[in-house]
């Protein structure tokens, strides 16, 4: 059984669970003492994972770390489609791209959360300007990529680049970041929590779901 | 110093930090009712609070208290000691602290949102609450003129997952305790013994009018949840109470009547609003 | 702040708010729900929920109600609560609404005032002759207050659309200005310029409306001999005194990949003018202030 070492509200572990439930894929989740135990710094913890750092998974003796990779392990192993990493070079080379945005760039929007939420001691203010800033060539990608009848991040299709990009994006009112200034990222949010086996995470507003009946008894 | 604040806010004993987390080698700088406030523990145990200036002087010792798992201090002269609660002397129940979360919001908002039943199928989605069980059948609130407390009682709600250990949908039965303003707690159903109650307490230690640092902790009756499993879903929990708080507007709680439009399920909110206006506070409200 | 609360100021592109989506917009430093129901038009509220306050730009769009995310109250298009989901089987009375504002959707653009009801939109700088055929481009938004930036609009040189796709591959700002001049009532202005390297005869005139009384809507009509007059229109958005919006649209041409291709490249102008906008120290090129 696939293992997710996890914390409930750790946006990068909630790429693993997303994206394991896109897929339908079983798994256990073995909750951290992320906060405020700080066990994912601690001897046992480290020998998973020497930069103590969360998410990490374990199937069978492959132990891995960091989300993207496992995102790019969890679709070669578990998508039989093909489509959430393309077997394509120009495909892989634009997933490669924007994977490496979500774990760099975007890790801006996390970083001011966890100042705003668990009192990390960050410089608040140029973490949501550099947030701001990697929103902006989100927001302008996903506008044309629209235009171009590919409204995925990485292609006509979506990909473990969505996946990989989606959380910080809409957890960032949590860490002080409107996105009133950036319409196509809301359309591709709102996109994203419309895939089958889409799942949330505490501080993300999803869609009505267009269900139960809400008018009055007459 | 800041501006001189009322009694009713001053008055109050407000957590600072969970003993736990108060370490020798983990002094806590913060601030309470926008004061810099310092916590220290001593390598033989003691623990000293101490009120500074915004350049780090010492200003003043504070009174401090050890209970219920956090350390306890006041800006002002309470007239009562710190509450009691005879829970935390029950056997079996298991005591999870749930670390510090921030709130861009004023405390009142922050516990009359603590009171509120009927977000639940709206912000706790499948969890607490869930359309179309939506209806809030009517409770008592009651300001008990013994005590000084304000309690909401008689309160029921059907709940698909209402603590980390219940394993399916439930009617539960809930009754809240506000002990002083800035301090609440509820009892609900325990799944894990019938007949009792588990405990959730909201500690909001107030940092500025509408920036709080919120203490949580959970006291319960489960022997089934592992600490860490009690302690994650509790989080969940307050961060999608979070996102609510941090967009209601205006963000200190409005105490004029006319302000907001509540429906008699909020019984609870228009007396809690009351008893603040009564008590005179000024600090986090509008 | 000179804008008024009376005037008409357009906030988003009309198709920046799909069907079944609500955000918020800030003008004159006013937080504003900005949703649209399935079936209906564009609709403008406080961004506040009379209940408790939250902000209704948060909610779900049910159909042709926004839901209040917090406790799920219902209100219609007409800002009226009609249901309260916490007493199921009481009607809300009148008095629970929410305040709306003037709302149009015009240039393909969605334009709010603040104060007054909706009347007197046809009189404005907003309702004009890109109206039926309008096609909105992008938003980009500026640090900055609304004045700075017109003043730094007007004489900004501006690609006409029929040239779009013949551009598309270079950076398309490859022009000179061959002369300009300034209406005598300050409300227009006329740039005739040539794309570099092309001969006299290809030279266009660009003229500029809407710079007085109405700052904040500036457009461009390009004319050349042998082609119809083309339209371009920004309009800008005061957000706050330092914070502007600049929506861009243009004509439509009546076919949809041109006009897909249209939309990539003043998306990609408006690109380069917001960095332009950002670095008031930068030359740059396709932009001639004016002297």
């Amino acid at each position: 059984m696939i293992r997710l070492y996890d914390f409930v509200l750790s946006g990068s572990c909630y790429k693993v669970r997303l994206f394991l439930s896109l897929l339908g894929q079983d798994y256990e989740t073995v909750p951290v003492g992320f906060y405020p135990a700080k066990e994912h710094k601690k001897p046992d913890f480290l020998q998973l994972n020497p930069l103590g750092q969360l998410p990490v998974l374990r199937d069978g003796d492959l132990v891995l770390r960091d989300a993207q990779a496992i995102l790019v392990y969890l679709a070669s192993k578990y998508d039989p489609s093909g489509s959430w990493y393309p077997d394509d070079a120009a495909a892989r080379g634009r997933v490669a791209m924007w994977l490496s945005f979500a774990g760099g760039e975007l890790m801006t929007a996390s970083a001011a959360r966890l100042h705003d939420v668990l009192n990390y001691p960050f410089d608040v203010a140029s973490l949501r300007e550099q947030a701001r800033q990697a929103f902006v060539v989100l927001d302008d990608h996903l506008a044309e990529q629209e235009l171009r009848d590919c409204p995925w991040v990485a292609g006509p299709e979506p990909t473990v680049a969505d996946i990989a990009c989606f959380p910080y994006v809409a957890l960032s009112n949590d860490g002080g970041i409107a996105r009133d200034e950036y319409p196509a990222i809301e359309r591709w949010l709102a996109r994203v929590m419309v895939l089958p086996g889409f799942i949330d995470m505490p501080g993300i507003l999803t869609p009505w779901s267009g269900e139960a009946a809400e008018e009055p008894a007459a | 110093m800041s501006k001189d604040l009322e009694p009713a806010a001053l008055d109050q004993w407000y957590v600072i930090e969970s003993s736990e987390d108060l370490r020798s080698d983990q002094p806590r700088r913060t601030r309470l009712l926008g004061r810099p406030i310092l916590g220290e523990r001593s390598a033989s145990g003691t623990v000293t609070i101490e009120e500074r200036t915004e350049e780090g002087e010492t200003l003043r010792k504070l009174p401090c208290l050890e209970r219920y798992g956090y350390v306890w201090t006041t800006l002002g002269a309470p007239v009562k000691p710190l509450f009691d609660m005879p829970e935390f002397e029950e056997d079996g129940r298991r005591l999870v602290v749930c670390g510090v979360l921030t709130v861009r919001t004023s405390p009142g908002r922050i516990v009359e949102n603590f009171l509120d039943l009927s977000h639940f199928p709206f912000v706790h989605t499948d969890i607490l609450g869930a359309e179309p069980m939506t209806e809030v059948t009517p409770y008592k609130a009651k300001l008990d003129e013994s005590s000084g407390e304000l309690w909401v009682t008689e309160c029921g709600f059907y709940q698909p997952q209402a603590m980390a250990a219940s394993s399916g949908a439930a009617q539960v039965d809930y009754l809240y305790r506000v002990p002083q303003p800035y301090a609440a707690v509820l009892y609900k159903s325990s799944p894990g013994k019938a007949g009792a109650f588990d405990l959730i307490g909201i500690f909001p230690q107030p940092l500025e009018e509408t920036l709080c640092d919120v203490h949580c902790f959970m006291l319960v009756y489960d022997d089934v949840s592992s600490y860490e499993g009690m302690l994650q879903w509790q989080q969940g929990i307050f961060l999608q109470d979070r996102i609510i708080l941090e967009n209601q507007r205006p963000a200190r709680l409005p105490l004029d009547p006319k302000a907001e439009l509540p429906s008699r399920a909020d019984t609870s909110a228009i007396q809690y609003r009351r008893w603040l206006k009564n008590l005179g506070v000024e600090f986090g409200v509008a | 702040m000179s804008e008024t609360r009376q005037d008409w100021h357009a906030v988003a592109g009309m198709s920046d708010l799909p069907a079944g989506t609500a955000r918020a917009v800030t003008l004159l430093g006013e937080d504003i729900a900005l949703w649209r129901g399935e079936s209906g038009s564009a609709q403008a509220w406080r961004n506040q929920c009379p209940h408790r306050g939250m902000r209704l730009s948060f909610g779900q769009v049910r159909g042709d109600r926004l839901s209040c995310r917090y406790h799920g109250w219902q209100f219609d298009t007409a800002a009226q609560c009609k249901f309260m989901p916490a007493h199921r089987k009481i009607s809300p009375p009148a008095s629970v609404c929410v305040p709306s504002y003037g709302c149009r959707e015009s240039g393909g653009l969605i334009w709010i005032r603040l104060a007054g009801d909706g009347d007197g939109f046809e009189d404005t700088a907003a309702a004009g002759d890109t109206q039926a055929d309008a096609l909105f481009c992008k938003s980009i938004f500026v640090d900055g207050s609304l004045e700075t930036l017109a003043d730094r609009l007007v004489g900004a040189y501006f690609p006409p659309a029929s040239r779009a796709l013949e551009a598309m591959p270079g950076a398309g700002f490859e022009g000179e200005v061959l002369d300009h001049g300034r209406g005598a009532d300050e409300s227009h202005a006329v740039v005739a310029w040539r794309r570099r390297g092309r001969e006299p005869e290809e030279a266009f005139s660009t003229s500029y409306h809407g710079m007085r009384p109405a700052r904040s809507v500036i457009r461009v009509v390009a004319k050349t001999e042998d082609e119809p007059p083309e339209a371009l229109m920004l309009a800008l958005q005061a957000m706050t005194e330092r914070r502007t919006g600049v929506h861009l649209a243009t004509q439509s041409s009546g076919n949809d990949e041109t006009d897909r291709q249209r939309r990539l490249y003043f998306g990609r102008w408006a690109r380069r003018l917001r960095w332009f906008l950002e670095h008031p120290e930068a030359p740059f090129d396709g932009f001639r202030p004016w002297t």
